[in-house]
C-alpha cells in the first residue's frame, strides 16, 4: 500500500515537473515575441501620423458602452473624462444598470439630460428598458436607464442601441488616455478583418490624476498594489503581446475592448450567465466566425490605456481573482469543443490549449503539488538538495520573467519615469516569489472549487476612487 | 525519498541535480542580463533626451524666426553642424506635421539641403529604415523625390507601401492620384473609408483618376466601390451618371453601396428609375442607399415606397427610409408616425430629432 502511494508521489511529481517546464517554456516564448512584436509596433507607430489620423475622415464612429451601477459618487466625473477623448466621431453610451444609487439622478444633473427618441439596431435579450436619455450640453452623450442585470445584459444594451460600427466596451471607472481611441482603432484601418482589439489596462493607484487624466505615473505605495503593477506589465507586455505576435489572442479586458458592432451582434452578444463575459465573448468569436468559414483577426495593441484602480486588500484582491478564475473557468469549458482542434486555427491549437491546460488546470497541479511537498516533508522523505534546486529554477525563473516585463516597458512606452521605481520593479520581481504567488494560487485554485461549485455573483469590489487618490498625492 | 523514480545517489538523480543547477545559472545570467538591458536602455533614452532637448532649444528660435521671415533662412543653416542633418530633417519633419501652407513650404525648403542621403535609405534592407526614409521625404522631399516615393510604392514591404501613398495623396498633390489608384489593390487588406478619405484629401483634381477607376470593370469591385467612396467624399457632380450606370450594371454589394451613396449626393431626376430597381435588393446595404438616395431625388408617387421601406426587417433599411423620407419632404408624415403605435414610432421620432439637431 505504502508502495503504491509512493508510486503515486513519483507519477505526480513528473506531472508537476512537466506542467513547470511547459508553462514556463509558455512564458519565455511569449516574452521573445513580445520583444519582437512590441519593436515592430514602435516602428508602425512612428509611421502613422496620429495627428493626421485624428482629423481622418476615414476613422470609423465609435460607441463607448460604458454601464453603471451604483457609481454615484464617480460617475459625473468619468463621462466628463470620456467627454475629452481625442476622436474625429464618437457617441458615449452610460448604461445605467438599475442602480439603487443616485447615479441616474446626478447624470441628470450633470449633463442636463432629456428623454429621447432612439431606436435599437439590434435585439439581443436584456433586461427591460426605463428609459432613453440625451445630453443638451453634449449631444454625443446618451444615458440608457434599465432594470439590474449585470454587466454583461448592460453591455448588451448598449450593443443594441449602438449605431457605429464599432463599440468599445469598458468600465465606467476606467480612465481611459485621450488618444486611446486614435491608438486603438489602428488596427481597424489596417486590417479589415479585425473584429475586436484590446488595449492596455495599467494601475492608477499612486499615479497623480487631475481631470479625469493621469497626469504623473508613480508606483503606488501599497504593497499588493505594487505587485499588480508588475503583474499588469508581465500579463500584458509579456502574456498578451506574446500571444499577439503568434495571432491567437484570446482575452481582451472587459475594462477595455473594442469590437465590430456585426460581428457581435451575429455572435449573440455578451453571455449574462458568466462572471468572465469579456473572455467568453473572446472565445466565443473565435469560435463562431471559425465555424462560418469567415477570415477575422483579433488583436491586442499595446499602447491605448485604460487606468484602473485595482484592490490594495488581500479580501478584495482575493475575490477579484477567484471571479477571474471562475470566468475563465466557465469560458473554457463552455467551448471546449476548441480544444487542440484544428478547425479554430490558432486559437484553438496554441491559445485554448495553453489557458485550457496551464491557466485553467494549473491551479490544481501547483495545489496538489504543495501538498505533496509538504507531506513528504512531514514524513521526512523529502531529497532536499533536489528540492532546493527545483525551487530555485521556480524563483529564478520567475524574477527573469518579471524583469524581462519590466525591460519590454522600459523598451516600448516607459510610463515609469522615476528611476527608484524601476530598481523598486526590480525588487518587486524577487520578493513576489515569497508569498504572493503562492497566494495567487491559492485564489485561483479557489475559484476553480467555486466555479465547480457553481458559485455565481462578482463578490463585493469596493474602490477608492481616483479623485480622492488625487486629492491625497496632490496634499504631498 | 526517490526523486522522480530516480533511486537517491544514482546517476541519473546526479546528472538531473547537475542540470537543476546550470538551469538556475543561465536563469539568473538571463535575469541579469534582461536587468542590465534595461538599465542600458534608461541611460541611452536619458541621454538621447538629453541631446534632443539641446538640439531642440538650438535650432527652435532660428526656426520660428525663419517661419516668420523666410529670408532668415541662413541663421538655421548655420545652427546644423554636419553631424545632425539628420536630426534637423527629424526635428523638421515633427514641425511639418503640425503646419500647413506657406510654413510647411518654408520647413520643407529648410530641410531640403539635407534629404538626399535619405534616397539610399529608402533602399535599406532593413524596413523599419526604409519606412522613416519614404515617410520623411513624402513630408518634406515633394516634389523633387517623388520619383522615390512612386517606387516605394512597389516595395515588398505592405508599410514602406502604405507610407508612400500617404505621402503622395497629400492635399492638393492630386497629380499623384493615378500613380497611388493604379497601385490601389495592394492595400485591400486596410479600411474601405479609410482609404477613401486618404484618396478624397488630395482634393477635387483627384477627381479625374477617380472616375476613371470607378469605371473601370478591370478593377476589382473594392478599387471601384473606394473610388466611389472618395467621389463621395468630394461630391464630384460630375461622376452622377457614372455612378448611376455602376447601380444599372454591376452586381457586387459594397460597389452598388458605394455607388448609390454616391447618388445621394450627385444624383440627378434621370438617375431615379435605376435606383427605384436597387431598393428591392435582396441586400441590405444595397437597400439602405438606395432609399436614401431616393429620398433625395423623389417624386411624389415614391413617397409610399419610402413609408413601406420603414417596416422593413433591417432596422438599418429602416433608418435610411426614414431619413430619405425626411428628405423627400415627409416631415408631417414622420410627426404622425412618431405619435402613433407604429412600431417604428420611435424611430420616426428619432429621426425629427436629428433633423432638429
Amino acid at each position: 500500500m505504502v508502495e503504491l502511494f509512493w508510486s503515486f508521489v513519483t507519477v505526480f511529481n513528473w506531472v508537476v515537473l512537466i506542467y513547470f517546464v511547459l508553462l514556463n517554456s509558455v512564458y519565455l516564448a511569449t516574452s521573445f515575441f513580445a520583444f519582437g512584436a512590441l519593436r515592430r509596433y514602435a516602428l508602425r507607430m512612428k509611421s502613422l501620423d496620429l495627428d493626421e489620423l485624428i482629423v481622418s475622415a476615414g476613422a470609423p464612429p465609435i460607441s463607448l458602452v460604458a454601464p453603471a451601477y451604483n457609481e454615484e459618487p464617480t460617475c459625473v466625473e468619468s463621462v466628463r473624462s470620456l467627454l475629452t477623448l481625442e476622436y474625429p466621431e464618437y457617441e458615449i453610451l452610460v448604461v445605467n444598470d438599475g442602480s439603487k444609487d443616485a447615479t441616474m439622478d446626478r447624470l441628470r444633473e450633470a449633463f442636463n439630460l432629456y428623454p429621447a427618441a432612439r431606436m435599437p439596431t439590434a435585439a439581443i435579450h436584456t433586461e427591460a428598458i426605463r428609459g432613453v436619455y440625451r445630453s443638451r450640453r453634449h449631444p454625443n452623450l446618451w444615458v440608457l436607464d434599465k432594470e439590474n442585470g449585470g454587466k454583461a445584459d448592460a453591455l448588451n444594451v448598449g450593443i443594441n442601441f449602438c449605431r457605429t460600427p464599432l463599440f468599445c466596451a469598458m468600465d465606467a471607472d476606467s480612465l481611459l488616455e485621450r488618444q486611446a481611441l486614435i491608438r486603438i482603432v489602428r488596427p481597424f484601418l489596417e486590417d479589415a478583418k479585425t473584429v475586436a482589439a484590446g488595449g492596455i489596462l495599467r494601475i492608477a493607484n499612486g499615479c497623480v490624476v487631475r481631470q479625469g487624466q493621469v497626469e504623473d505615473v508613480r508606483l503606488p505605495k501599497n504593497i499588493w498594489a505594487q505587485f499588480q503593477v508588475l503583474e499588469y506589465l508581465r500579463a500584458f507586455l509579456s502574456g498578451r503581446m506574446g500571444w499577439d505576435a503568434l495571432d491567437a489572442t484570446l482575452v481582451i479586458s472587459g475594462a477595455f475592448g473594442i469590437f465590430r458592432r456585426d460581428a457581435v451582434v451575429e455572435a449573440g452578444g455578451y453571455a449574462t450567465d458568466t462572471v468572465g463575459e469579456d473572455m467568453e465573448l473572446v472565445v466565443r468569436l473565435h469560435r463562431t466566425l471559425s465555424e462560418a468559414g469567415k477570415p477575422y483577426s483579433i488583436h491586442f495593441v499595446p499602447d491605448p490605456v485604460a487606468w484602473t484602480e485595482c484592490p490594495e486588500s488581500l479580501d478584495i484582491l482575493s475575490r477579484q481573482r477567484d471571479r477571474w478564475q471562475r470566468g475563465l473557468f466557465q469560458s473554457l469549458t463552455r467551448h471546449r469543443v476548441m480544444l487542440l482542434n484544428r478547425r479554430y486555427g490558432k486559437a484553438g491549437l496554441l491559445a485554448f490549449p495553453y489557458f485550457f491546460l496551464l491557466e485553467m488546470l494549473g491551479p490544481f497541479i501547483e495545489a496538489f503539488g504543495y501538498v505533496a511537498f509538504f507531506g513528504a516533508l512531514i514524513l521526512g522523505r523529502v531529497d532536499t538538495p533536489f528540492v532546493v534546486a527545483f525551487l530555485g529554477v521556480a524563483v529564478v525563473l520567475g524574477v527573469a520573467l518579471s524583469v524581462s516585463a519590466v525591460a519590454l516597458e522600459e523598451l516600448s512606452f516607459r510610463r515609469y519615469p522615476r528611476f527608484s521605481d524601476l530598481v523598486r520593479l526590480f525588487l518587486l520581481g524577487i520578493a513576489e516569489n515569497f508569498g504572493y504567488r503562492q497566494l495567487n494560487a491559492w485564489w485561483r485554485f479557489k475559484g476553480n472549487i467555486s466555479a465547480l461549485r457553481g458559485v455565481e455573483g462578482w463578490g463585493k469590489m469596493t474602490r477608492k476612487g481616483f479623485t480622492l487618490e488625487a486629492a491625497e498625492e496632490d496634499d504631498d | 525519498m526517490d526523486v522522480l523514480g530516480f533511486p537517491a545517489g544514482g546517476a541519473v538523480r546526479e546528472s538531473m541535480l547537475a542540470l537543476l543547477i546550470a538551469v538556475i545559472g543561465a536563469l539568473l545570467l538571463l535575469a541579469v542580463a534582461f536587468g542590465l538591458y534595461t538599465l542600458f536602455l534608461r541611460f541611452q533614452h536619458e541621454r538621447r533626451e538629453s541631446r534632443w532637448r539641446d538640439l531642440e532649444s538650438r535650432w527652435q528660435e532660428p526656426l520660428l524666426l525663419a517661419l516668420a521671415d523666410p529670408e532668415t533662412a541662413d541663421a538655421v543653416h548655420d545652427a546644423v553642424d554636419e553631424p545632425y542633418r539628420l536630426h534637423f530633417v527629424r526635428f523638421c519633419l515633427e514641425y511639418a506635421r503640425r503646419v500647413r501652407g506657406e510654413e510647411r513650404e518654408t520647413i520643407k525648403r529648410l530641410a531640403g539641403p539635407y534629404l538626399e542621403p535619405l534616397v539610399e535609405r529608402a533602399q535599406h534592407r532593413d524596413v523599419g529604415v526604409r519606412t522613416r526614409a519614404v515617410q520623411t521625404l513624402g513630408t518634406l522631399g515633394l516634389p523633387t523625390y517623388v520619383g522615390v516615393l512612386v517606387d516605394a510604392l512597389d516595395d515588398e514591404s505592405p508599410l514602406v507601401a502604405m507610407v508612400a501613398a500617404r505621402g503622395l495623396a497629400r492635399e492638393d498633390q492630386a497629380e499623384f492620384a493615378p500613380e497611388v489608384l493604379a497601385r490601389l489593390g495592394r492595400f485591400e487588406e486596410w479600411s474601405r473609408p479609410f482609404m477613401a478619405s486618404m484618396l478624397a484629401n488630395m482634393g477635387p483634381g483627384s477627381a479625374p483618376a477617380l472616375r476613371t477607376a470607378l469605371g473601370d470593370g478591370e478593377r476589382i469591385p473594392w478599387v471601384r466601390a473606394v473610388a466611389g467612396d472618395a467621389l463621395w467624399i468630394l461630391k464630384d457632380l460630375p461622376a452622377g451618371d457614372l455612378a448611376a450606370k455602376v447601380v444599372e450594371l454591376e452586381e457586387d454589394p459594397a460597389l452598388l453601396a458605394s455607388a448609390l451613396r454616391l447618388l445621394t449626393v450627385v444624383g440627378r431626376p434621370e438617375h431615379i428609375d435605376v435606383i427605384r430597381v436597387r431598393c428591392a435588393s435582396p441586400d441590405a446595404s444595397v437597400r439602405s442607399y438606395a432609399l436614401r438616395a431616393l429620398g433625395t431625388l423623389a417624386e411624389e408617387d415614391d413617397v409610399p415606397r419610402l413609408l413601406g421601406a420603414l417596416s422593413d426587417p433591417s432596422p438599418w433599411v429602416a433608418i435610411h427610409a426614414a431619413r430619405g423620407l425626411l428628405e423627400a419632404g415627409g416631415e408631417l408624415l414622420l410627426r404622425d408616425l412618431a405619435d402613433s403605435d407604429h412600431p417604428r414610432a420611435i424611430l420616426a421620432g428619432q429621426v425629427l430629432l436629428e433633423e432638429a439637431g
